[in-house]
Order: C-alpha cells, then structure tokens, then sequence
C-alpha cells in the first residue's frame, strides 16, 4: 500500500464575498477539499467560482473566510513578506490574459520573477534560456510580447511561471484566448513542463481539451464543490 | 542592470513623448520659479551694489535725514579725529544729462581725498591728459563707461545736464574705472570735483554724506556709539551696508507677489507632472500586479513609483535649471522695469545667480515629482494583486464624493484664512488662503464634473448631439484621469482671471482716482523726459511766476523728501494746503470732524495728512501723532487726515508749504500744478504760463491726461512679467490637456477599434474625442472662473490690502471673461488635436486584439 500523498492544497470552509453596488456575490461557498499533486483540474461554468479559487490560492486575493493551505503554508498565518516569498518561490502563475511585462524581452520576462528573488542575473538568466528551450521559444528570446502570437504569449507565461521551480503551478483558463490548436500544443507543453519540473498544477479551465488531460476534475458551481473526478490517491475531499 | 531601473528605462523609452511631457513639465515649472527668484536677488543686488559702489570702502557713513544735506563745515573735524584713516565728503543732486536727457546722479567729490575712500575713481583720462586737468578745467566731469556708451559720449565730448530748470555744459573728461564700477554697472553716475559742482547748483554750498575709514583695530560700533553722541539732530551715522535690509525691506512686498506668481505657476507644472506622472503611474498599477502576482514585494513596488518620480524630478530639474538661466535675463529685464518705475530704482540688466536659489529651485521640483508619485506608490503597494490587474477597481476605489468632502473643507478653511488672516502674518496667511482654495476644488474636481456633465445632459436633453453625450459618458467614466488636466487648467484659468482682475480693478481704481485728485489741468515740471519719479526739480520761484500769472485761476506744488517713518523710506511732499483745501480733491478715508482737513495745515500748525498705506503699516489715525526724525530733530504732527493715494506703497505725508521750507530751507520743487479757468483751452495755459516763468528755467508743460497716461504706462510696465507668468501658466495647463487627451485615447484604444469596427467613420471618431477635448477646456474654465472670482478676492482684500495697504475697488470684467472662455476651448481644441487624430487613424483590426497589456 502507497503511503498518503501530502496534498499540494488544503482547503476549510474557504469563503469569499465580493460587495459590490449591485450586492454582494459569494464567489466560493465555504468550500474545503484537498487537492493531491499532479495536474488537477478546477472545472465549470463561467462564474462557478474557479478564477477567485485559482486568486485565492496564489495569494492574488485575501478571503472573506476560512482556511487555505498550499504546500504545507498556511497562507493566513503568513505575514505580508512571507506572502511575497510565497508567490516568489511556492507558486507559480498563468494568466488567461497573460500579463507580460510589454517593456521587457521575452526571455527578460521568464527571468524577471527569479531576478526578484535575488537569484544573480546570470544565473537567472540561464535558468529563463533553459526553460525558453523546453516550450520551443529559443529562438524569440530577445522579441517583445507584441512581435509574439497569443500560443507563443501563454508558452512565454507558462516558462516564467516556472523560472523559481514552485511546488505548485496556478493557471486561469490559460487556453481561454487562444484558438483550439494553439490550446492542444500550449497544454501538451504545460503540462510536460510542470511535471518535467517537479511541480504540481492546479487550473482553472471549462476547455474539455484540458479537462481531458488532468489527473483529477474537480467540478465546482455557484462557489461550492459539486463533485470530483478522476484519480484521488489516499486524499479526502 | 537591475529589474528596477530597467523597468523604468524601458517603460520611458516605451512612452518617449509622454515621459519628455512630464519632464518638460518639472523642467518649466523649476525654470520659472529659478528665473523669478534669480530676477528678484539681481534687482536687490543692483540696487545695493549701486548705493555700494557710492560708499566704497568706507566703514561709516554719515548723512543727513531727509536729503536736505550738512553745512560743508561739518566736515572739517573728521580729518582731524583719532581714529579715523579717511574722510571724504560728496555732494549729490539729480539732473538729466545728454541730448536724450537721461536721468543721472551728479555727485560732487573732493577728487583729492576721495581715492582711498572710493578706489574706483580711478579715471582713465586718456594719454594727452594729466589728472590736474580734472581740477583745473571747469564742468569737467567723469562717468562710468556704460552711461558714456549710451549717451553716445566720448572723452573730450561736451554734454548739456539739465538741473532745477536750468541748463549747463559738461566735458567729459575721463571713464570711471575698477571692479566695482563694472560689478553694479550703474549708467546713472556722473563725477564732478565738489567746488564745480557746488557751482553748477548756484544755492549754498551742502554735502550730503561724510565716508570715514576707520583705523585698524577701531570697532565700527564704538565709532557708532561716540559719533552720535556728537552729531547734530538730523544727521546720522550708519555702518556702511545698511542699505541691503532697507532695499530687502522695499522690495519685500514686490518680491513676494512676484515668487507667489512664479509658485504658481510651479503649482500648474505641478498638475501636468502630477497628470502624466500619476497617469503613468496608474498604467504601472496594472504592470504592478503582474510584477506583484510574480513574487515582487510590496517595497519593490513602492520603490519603483518613488525612484520612477526621483528620476523624473531629478531630469525635469537638472534640465529646469540652465532653461531657467536663460529665462532670468529675460525676467531681470522685466523685474528691472517694474523696480524702476514703482522704487525709482536704476534698473540693471546684469544677472546674479544666488547658489541657494538654484538649489532650492532644483528641490522644489523634486519634491512636486515625488509628491505627484508617493500616493499612487503607496496604493500599488498595498491592494491585492488581483485589484492592480482589474482595472475598474481603482475607479471604484477613488470615491468623488469623499474627494469632494475633504475639498469643501480645505475650500472652507480657506475662506476662514482670507477672512481672519493671522495677525502677524497676514500676507501669508493671504497665500496659505489661496492655496486651500486651489487644492480644495482639485480635490472636488471629479465629484463636481459628474455634477457638471449631468447637468449639461439634464439641460441639454436630445438637443445634445450623440457625440457630445457620447462623450460626457467618457468624461465622467474617466474623470479620475483627466482630473489632473482640469485641474491644472482651472488653477492657470483662476490665475489669469483673479491677476487680471486684481491688476485692471487697481488700474481702474488708480485711474479714477488719478481723475478726481490730479484734476490740475496743467502739469509744469522741469525740462527732462518724463517718468514718473525721475526727479528733476525747480527753483520755487516758479511756482510763483505760474500762480500769479495772469489767467491763471489757482496753482499748487509739490516737492518731497524721503525720510524713514514707521519702519521704511517714506515720502513727505509740500503742498499749498490752502489750494488743496479750496480745490477738495483728496478722497478722505478718515478726517477731522469739523473743518476741513487742510484748515491746521494751512494755518501753519504742527498738522499733516497721511495716506492711506502708511495709516495701514504704522496703525494711525486722525488725531493720532506721527512721529519722526527731521533735520531739526524729532517731529510731532497732529494727523487731521487719511487719504487715498497709489504712488506709493510706503505712504506718504503731506504737509504746508511754510511748515515743510522751515525744515528744508533749499527752495526747489518738482512740479507746479495750474488750473485754468472756466473755459480756457489748454493751449492758451500753456502761452501764459510760459511767458510767465522766465526762459533760463526749462520747463516742460503736461496735460493732465499726459500726466494720467504715463502713470498708467508705468503701471502697466510694472506688471509685465506677471501677464508673462501667467502666459506660461496657461501654456503648461494646456500641456496637461494635450496629455490627458492622449492618455484617454490610448486607454480606450480597443473602444475606439471596436467604434471603428462596428462601423463609425474616421470623422465620427476625430470628432468624439475632439468633443471629450472641448468640454475638458470648458469644464477647466468653469472651475477655473469660479476659483478665479475667488482668488480675485484674496488677492485684492487680503494679499494686496496687507502687502501695500491700498484699498480697491473689484471689479468683474466680463469681457476678460467670456475671451479666457473662448480662447481656453479653443486651446484645448487645439491640445486635443493630435490625440484626435491619432485615434481616428487607430488600425481596426490591432486595435480590438486583447493585448497583454
């Protein structure tokens, strides 16, 4: 018998409300799972609650209530320092939009969070070339994000989210502008990168193409757990 | 290089017209502030170096109060005295020299002794001359370079120097020479031996100062202290460089209107850099959640906005400073013509750089830079990352309506400042006032254009067309962003209006006073160009010859002596208290319950009339005592009356003809004033009057509209360099509209492809964003009338009433009002040209692709 897998996500009753003039919207519902490593997919329809959970986790955003734990950090207990060396060094992310840097290269992008986690420039650099060379993007290291085309954007994204080796990857609907065949390869790359890396994924997608490669689904709606899918080795949920 | 200043190089090279916008803004705000303080300290040290060069090296001066000048036997007893290496005597009266009849000092010297005291008396008298011929031959007389150059002069050359209506010719027989004489650059100083000039006077002999070097090891204070237990009533002894804190003292309120206009206009270079800096910074915001979502910490954040403002406060700076050494030339020769006409001052055109000012200026600009900066630095550094990226959130999170909560307590505060200013600081308080004024509606600017543009579309209803309600839905979506540009147009809007309004009700005030006081209909005064306070004089006499001259109905004089009352070199003018009592011209604020104010006067009683500035400063009244120091020794006049007057900031006292000869006993006068009867042209006044006074006196002869019309062009020359400040003020607002424009158009760059796209024609979009550029003008000129009227107030009822004392009459000219209105819309047409233009042109198709940015 396999001993239990630590889970890369712990989460109690995981609440959090946005007020807003129109009222309040409860974006996750006192949600609590457990997410085990490997790919793990967060699926449903469009305002179930996925990008806030995938915010919640990377620390993007605070919640309204309970509790979130990412590989072994308890993010509440974290004060505001701690948090920043949390996104610098336990997560990673990939953004729906992208979020690149315009005034910066590509491979300056890649090498940018590990330049802000003090790694030499050097170093950081070499590290960025690296992972360029794993998504097939050596050869526009030194273009900008707008030379790029959106698959060649969301592979830059997917290689700087790696650059710190994280323990975990976060991705928001990371195929959601791109066409279907852009997505196949940006996915096939995602997910040979991460686990290449030793890294754990966790994303957020209603894109059945990225649903189909995970290791486990877990269906969320109107903010809660609806039901969970696939592999579950020795984890409650 | 590091993330951080690679993250702002290339962010700067990414934007290269709106990064060269926020520093040229920085730069031209640091430029003019550097210029008007550099023009202040030159005409400071231009007046002092002059008086300077006078003094020489002399330790002491001695001189007598109130320009009436020392028995020549005064003298003797210094040449003998222990203690003393040096003594001089000098003598000075004021003429016209040349056929241009330049205003210039004649100063009388004893050319023997006056070396050592004044080491710059070192003529070059040329090869063929030897230095007695400066004794031997009669009128020869000595100038500095400057003057001989622009009298057209050299040695050898004979000139005529008018004098108290009379003419004489000078030689010029050499060139003053040395350091000084090029350092104060004085073109008004022509140098006789003291017998000659003595003669050219024709009266009996005086001197107006006694320069003493003293021995080594002898104390100036000590000196002090023994010569004025000695000296007689009405003579003083002063350590020489007095004169430094009395030019600071005069200039004080001039130089403070001024620096408060060159803060001003600091203030709108401010709201550009605040504009673009924070329009830059809110672009970052989203770059800082990215650079957040990746590890960045919070300081990494702060630091990026803060060195981001550090370095454009340091460029804007370093190119403010040589930009700003190039406008002060510019800005001395302004100063110089305002000091002139209002202090009577030789005006310079040589520029002295204080370093403090230069470092100063360089600071103030830094730290308008940080300070546009530090709040948005401070806000990216503490949302959630997830907020920075959503873009709506920080409109959400700037509330209009606490904005303008804190804006209508500054603008209250401020109310309360103008209206109990502090006592002892009351011009300050004045300038504290207006800058709650400014900052309160800044502040109120977001809530009060929502209030503005539902206004406009309530009233306005379908007559509207779709483009302007198209664009009011914009302009209020986006007013956080373009708040800084209407509120940098409103503060140079309310400038220009409030300046404007201050300086034409003082115009109108001065000249309707100029009408009911000087309602002399003939003006005679000694042959000389005309200024107004270039004082040439008269012999009495004339004044007689014009008042008893057939056909004439009254006549009155005026001559003045400056003496310090009260703290600053005040005027006390002679008049005929009796003509000025029959011809009731004076506005009296205060005078004596019964009889006329003149009646003491004019029977000769211990009486005067003050002005209305000089009540103010000294806190007098009617029935007060003025008291101060004559030639005779202490004064005590009864005061019986306060009048309005503006010629002089200091004030002025009047006092009778008979009271003021006692005193100074020298029978000379400045002008004659003469009324014509009932009927008579002014050109058959001008035949009597001129037969009346004999020919060897040079007279000329001005109507009182002449008159009238010169005050007024000097008044107008002093306020050159405020209309000048006031140009780039409005210059710079417009700057921040053409920012903001471009700023809004390259946000909404999808809006604009996706308008193209779905089927609006180029034109529809030029004329959109025009639309959104006009009502930001006519939004700024709202604001900026209102805040203007305001000002106006501060400025006339509080800065103006403490600084100088007078009292004026506000006026609200509409014509100024509706041409700002129409010439402001139209520069922001103007400034929204290009943005226009640029969105119109947007590539559909790269423009609706959702970037990553």
């Amino acid at each position: 018998m396999s001993e239990p897998l630590v889970p890369v996500v712990n989460l109690h009753e995981l609440t959090k409300v946005y007020h807003g003039g129109g009222g309040d919207v409860v974006a996750v519902d006192r949600l609590s799972l457990s997410i085990p490593p490997g790919v793990s997919v967060l699926a449903g329809p469009s305002g179930c609650g996925k990008s806030t959970l995938i915010n919640l986790l990377g620390a993007m955003d605070l919640p309204t209530s309970g509790l979130v734990e990412v590989a072994s950090q308890k993010l509440q207990e974290l004060t505001e320092d701690q948090i920043d060396t949390f996104r610098r060094r336990t997560v990673g992310i990939v953004f729906q939009f992208f979020h690149l840097m315009p005034v910066l290269t590509v491979l300056e992008n890649v090498a940018l969070p590990a330049e802000l986690a003090g790694t030499p420039h050097q170093q950081s650099r070499q590290r960025a070339a690296s992972l360029l060379d794993r998504v097939g993007l050596s050869h526009r290291a030194d273009h900008r994000p707008h030379e790029l085309s959106g698959g060649e954007v969301q592979r830059t994204a997917i290689a700087r989210a790696l650059v710190n080796r994280p323990a975990v990857v976060l991705a928001d609907e990371p195929t959601g502008n791109l066409d279907s065949a852009a997505s196949r390869t940006v996915m096939e790359l995602f997910a040979e990168a991460v686990t290449g890396e030793g890294a754990s994924a966790v994303v957020a997608t209603h894109d059945p193409d990225v649903v189909a490669r995970a290791d486990r689904v877990y269906h969320l709606l109107d903010g809660r757990l609806e039901r969970i899918e696939g592999n579950l080795p020795g984890v409650h949920s | 290089m590091k993330p951080l200043p690679r993250l702002i190089l290339r962010n700067w090279a990414a934007r290269p017209g709106r990064t060269l916008l926020a520093i040229g803004g920085v730069a031209l705000g640091v430029a003019v502030l550097l210029a008007v303080r550099v023009a202040n300290f030159s005409a400071i040290e231009a007046f002092t170096r002059t008086l300077e060069m006078v003094a020489g090296r002399a330790d002491i001066e001695i001189f007598a109060e109130g320009e009436a000048g020392m028995d020549p036997s005064l003298f003797a007893p210094f040449t003998r005295m222990n203690g003393i290496a040096a003594a001089t005597p000098a003598f000075m009266m004021r003429g016209a020299a040349g056929a241009s009849r330049r205003g210039v000092r004649l100063m009388g010297v004893d050319l023997a002794r006056d070396s050592r005291v004044r080491p710059w008396y070192r003529a070059e008298l040329g090869k063929d001359r030897s230095p007695l011929t400066l004794f031997t031959t009669p009128y020869g007389a000595l100038m500095t370079p400057a003057l001989a150059r622009e009298l057209g002069l050299k040695r050898g050359d004979c000139f005529p120097f008018f004098h108290a209506a009379q003419v004489d010719t000078l030689e010029l027989m050499g060139l003053l020479q040395g350091e000084q004489v090029s350092q104060a650059r004085s073109r008004d100083l022509v140098v006789m031996d003291l017998p000659r000039a003595w003669e050219l006077k024709d009266t009996r002999p005086v001197i107006h100062r006694i320069d003493l070097i003293l021995e080594p090891g002898i104390a100036v204070k000590d000196a002090l202290d023994d010569l004025k237990t000695w000296l007689p009533a009405g003579v003083v002894a002063e350590a020489s460089g007095w004169q430094r804190p009395q030019a600071r003292k005069m200039l004080a309120s001039f130089r403070l209107n001024l620096t408060a206009l060159a803060f001003v206009a600091l203030l709108v270079a401010g709201f550009l850099v605040f504009q673009t800096v924070s329009t830059t910074a809110l672009e970052r915001r989203r770059s800082a959640g990215v650079l957040r979502s990746v590890g960045a910490s919070r300081k990494f954040i702060r630091n990026l906005f803060l060195a981001e403002g550090t370095a454009l406060g340091l460029t804007g700076g370093a190119l403010g400073i040589p930009l700003g050494l190039l406008l002060a030339r510019a800005a001395v020769i302004l100063v110089s013509q305002s000091v002139s006409s209002i202090y009577l001052l030789e005006g310079t055109h040589r520029v002295w750089v204080p370093l403090e000012a230069v470092v100063s200026s360089f600071l103030i600009g830094l730290g308008v830079s940080l300070a546009s900066v530090a709040p948005i630095a401070v806000e990216a550094s503490r949302v959630p990352p997830r907020e920075s990226l959503a873009r709506q959130i920080l409109e959400q999170r700037l509330n209009p309506k606490r904005l303008a909560k804190i804006g209508v307590l500054m603008l209250a505060a401020g109310g309360i400042l103008a209206k109990w200013p502090i006592p002892q600081f009351p011009v300050i308080s004045g300038y504290v006032s207006a800058m709650f004024l400014v900052f309160g509606v800044a502040l109120a600017t977001p809530w009060t254009l929502g209030a503005l543009y539902s206004v406009i579309t309530a009233v306005g209803g379908k007559k509207l067309g779709s483009g302007v309600r198209l664009a009011l839905g914009v302009l209020v979506r986006s007013r956080h962003r373009i708040t800084p540009a209407v509120a940098g147009l409103a503060t140079a809007v309310a400038m220009w209006l409030s300046v404007d309004m201050m300086v034409r009700s003082f115009r109108d005030t001065v000249d309707n006073w100029m009408q009911s006081t000087i309602t002399a209909d003939l003006i005679v005064m000694a042959g000389g160009s005309f200024n107004v306070g270039k004082r040439d004089l008269m012999p009495l006499e004339v004044f007689f010859d014009v008042k008893n001259a057939p056909g004439i109905a009254d006549a009155d004089h005026f001559k003045s002596v400056r003496l310090p009352i009260a703290g600053l070199p005040t005027t006390v003018a002679m008049v005929d208290a009796a003509s000025v009592g029959r011809q009731d011209r004076l506005s009296y604020l205060q005078k004596v319950r019964h009889g006329k104010p003149t009646d003491a006067l004019a029977a000769g009683k211990e009486a005067c009339l003050i002005s209305e500035p000089l009540a103010f400063r000294s806190h007098l009244g009617v029935e007060d005592t003025l008291r101060f120091l004559g030639p005779n020794g202490p004064e005590a006049l009864r005061i019986t009356g306060v009048y309005h007057d503006y010629t002089s900031d200091a004030g002025l006292v009047l006092v009778d003809r008979s009271w003021f000869l006692k005193r100074w006993p020298d029978p000379e006068i400045e002008s004659v004033a003469a009324y014509l009867p009932k009927g008579m042209s002014l050109a058959e006044g001008r035949r009597i009057i001129r037969q009346a006074v004999p020919p060897k006196y040079t007279i000329e002869i001005f109507s009182n509209r002449d008159l009238r019309n010169g005050v007024l062009k000097v008044f107008d020359n002093t306020f050159k360099i405020t209309y000048a400040l006031e140009a780039v003020a409005v210059m710079v607002a417009l700057l921040a509209v053409g920012g903001g424009m471009a700023t809004l158009v390259q946000e909404r760059r999808r809006e604009l492809a996706i308008l193209r796209a779905v089927g609006g024609s180029r034109r529809q979009v030029l004329r959109r964003v025009l639309a959104e550029a006009g009502l930001i003008g006519l939004s700024g000129w709202l604001l900026g009338a209102a805040l203007g009227i305001a000002l106006s107030i501060v400025l006339t009822y509080v800065i103006n009433r403490y600084s100088f004392g007078w009292s004026l009459n506000l006026e609200l000219p509409g014509r100024t009002f509706a041409l700002s209105c129409v010439l402001m819309v139209a520069a922001a047409l103007l400034a929204g040209a290009v943005p226009a233009r640029d969105a119109s042109r947007i590539p559909v198709a790269e423009g609706v692709r959702i970037d990553s940015e």
